[in-house]
């Protein structure tokens, strides 16, 4: 019912900003974009200064605009399980976790709830890092030979990353449901989701059919693609699909803590 | 014409059944935990308006009953049924009509008083246009107006405690669960609290859990005493204590549950 998801929702959203917490986390984040960002103009500078690239200024900023972006996805990779620690983990530690369980909430609604809170923290994190490509757009120069960046492919980096986000949301969703410690929530998240990352390099030393399986699994992998301009829909669809399952496991995990109370 | 009258006979014939039928109905329930067996063959009813007193020693299967009651977990076996609708079949129409306060209040300590009772309010459907006064309400009932902009992380035990017990009654449900309410509260609260309780019977049907006897003799029309999951005692409390022979509640409590020889000791001191 959606008065309920409003309800838990909109609860999970303010409860980032009963404690300094959230500002600090998303002031660090813009903090280090901006570091990031600032090198990012400077080795810019380097490179168009050197006459083999100038003739190309496209590519060159394409490139490092992808460089720029992987950068954006390790400090989300690292971002996401600080917020995602607490969903689930303090409902069971102060008990709240039996006011939704006997109040009139289907238990779909309250794991979408939680989903969306800290969804949508991380979602406005990421929008604050919009003002990075505007920069560029904005101070590009008019003309054929344009230094601003492809406007496509931003647009499937930020769809890329929109989706990777989420999907690290709902992992830190499901091991928030498991256990009652933040601690744990937090080291599981960050293992999830280093493993989702780092599972490409297993690749290498697989062949075959296997080794296209864990090609297709892996979020770095996934992401590179859309970090090139193209919007694939097997990757959406796969990133979907983690989503779908993690929250499907929450749902089921917490339906269980009834049966275990 | 005929037709009318025929459905209006059955309307009252069908309202006649439903007075007659219990608020609480449990029917042979058990509760295992593993090899534990919280609740066995456990089967009370309570009629509507009643206050039921649920006594027993620590670990005798109150909390596992209530949680059971409260549609917050399913039993083993057997049948529960709340306010007409079983808690297995239709937990849902059971939590709308249901206040359940466990015996950890479920507070977010982060979260202010009015702002707390406002999300429970919402989370029980109270419509929006009824909120307000329900949540003035339940704050005059249980003296909550001046703290009610505090955090509730820095209110004392005996205020998280009426903050729980106000976040039970703020949906104004049929049945009220109440898990030994009056834990950490001084005498006054306890005394407005137990008015309060008083207060709900007839409209409402009460059962609360607690170990303070006398506040059993003053505020309920029933009592129902467990030991190891098990009925031992289902009566009011003047025939309680005119079967165990006892002149109070405590005496005849500790002749059931610890045998003689201490209820003797106890009466010696």
């Amino acid at each position: 019912m959606f008065r309920t998801f409003n309800t838990i929702f909109k609860r999970e959203f303010r409860s980032y900003f009963y404690t300094p917490l959230a500002y600090v986390f998303i002031g660090m984040f813009v903090f280090f974009m901006g570091l990031v960002f600032n090198s990012f103009l400077q080795s810019y500078l380097m490179y168009t200064q050197q006459s083999q690239f100038a003739a190309s200024p496209q590519i060159t900023i394409d490139r490092l605009a992808e460089a720029f972006y992987s950068q954006t996805h390790v400090l989300l990779l690292i971002m996401i399980p600080f917020f995602t620690m607490r969903l689930f983990t303090t409902e069971s530690s102060q008990n709240t976790l039996s006011l939704l369980m006997t109040s009139p909430v289907k238990t779909m609604d309250l794991v979408l709830a939680k989903f969306w809170g800290a969804a949508s923290i991380v979602l406005i994190m990421l929008a604050m890092t919009l003002v990075f490509p505007s920069f560029l757009f904005f101070f590009s120069q008019e003309g054929a030979q344009s230094a601003g960046p492809d406007l496509g492919i931003v647009v499937s980096t930020y769809i890329g990353l929109v989706l990777i986000s989420l999907t690290y949301v709902s992992i830190g969703t499901f091991w928030s449901s498991v256990t009652e410690s933040q601690l744990i929530a937090l080291v599981f998240t960050f293992f999830s989701i280093f493993g989702l990352t780092l599972i490409s390099i297993w690749s290498e030393s697989t062949t075959g059919v296997l080794q296209q399986v864990i090609k297709q699994m892996s979020v770095s992998e996934q992401f590179t693609t859309f970090a090139k301009g193209s919007l694939e829909l097997k990757s959406v669809v796969m990133f979907l699909s983690y989503i779908v399952f993690f929250l499907f496991l929450t749902n089921r995990s917490i339906e269980s803590r009834s049966w275990r109370a | 014409m005929t037709l009318n009258v025929g459905s209006l006979t059955l309307r009252m014939l069908k309202s006649l059944i439903i007075l007659e039928e219990p608020m609480i109905e449990v029917k042979n329930l058990v509760k295992n935990y593993g090899d534990f067996s919280a609740v066995q063959d456990l089967s009370f009813d309570v009629p509507k308006g009643d206050i039921l007193g649920l006594l027993g020693p620590n670990g005798a299967g109150k909390s596992t009953t209530m949680k059971i009651l409260s549609a917050y977990m399913p039993a083993t076996s057997g049948s529960v049924k709340v306010a007409g609708f079983d808690v297995f079949e239709e937990p849902m129409e059971v939590k709308k009509r249901v206040g359940y306060l466990p015996e950890l209040p479920p507070l977010y300590l982060e979260m202010r008083v009015r702002e707390y009772l406002e999300y429970v309010a919402d989370l029980k459907l109270v419509p929006s246009a009824k909120r307000k006064e329900r949540v003035d309400y339940v704050m005059d009932r249980c003296a909550l107006h001046v703290n009610a902009k505090r955090i509730i992380g820095t209110l004392s035990k005996g205020f998280k405690q009426r903050v729980g017990i106000a976040q039970a009654l703020v949906h104004d449900p049929e049945v009220v669960i109440l898990d030994e309410p009056t834990v950490g509260l001084d005498p006054v609260q306890i005394v407005e609290i137990r008015n309060l309780i008083k207060d709900l019977s007839g409209t409402h049907t009460v059962i609360l859990s607690t170990h303070i006897l006398p506040e059993v003799v003053m505020t309920c029309q029933k009592v129902l005493l467990i030991n190891h999951g098990k009925v031992m005692v289902n009566d009011t409390i003047e025939n309680l204590t005119a079967n165990s022979g006892g002149d109070t509640l405590e005496q005849a409590y500790l002749k059931i549950v610890a045998g003689e020889s201490i209820a003797h000791t106890q009466l010696n001191v």
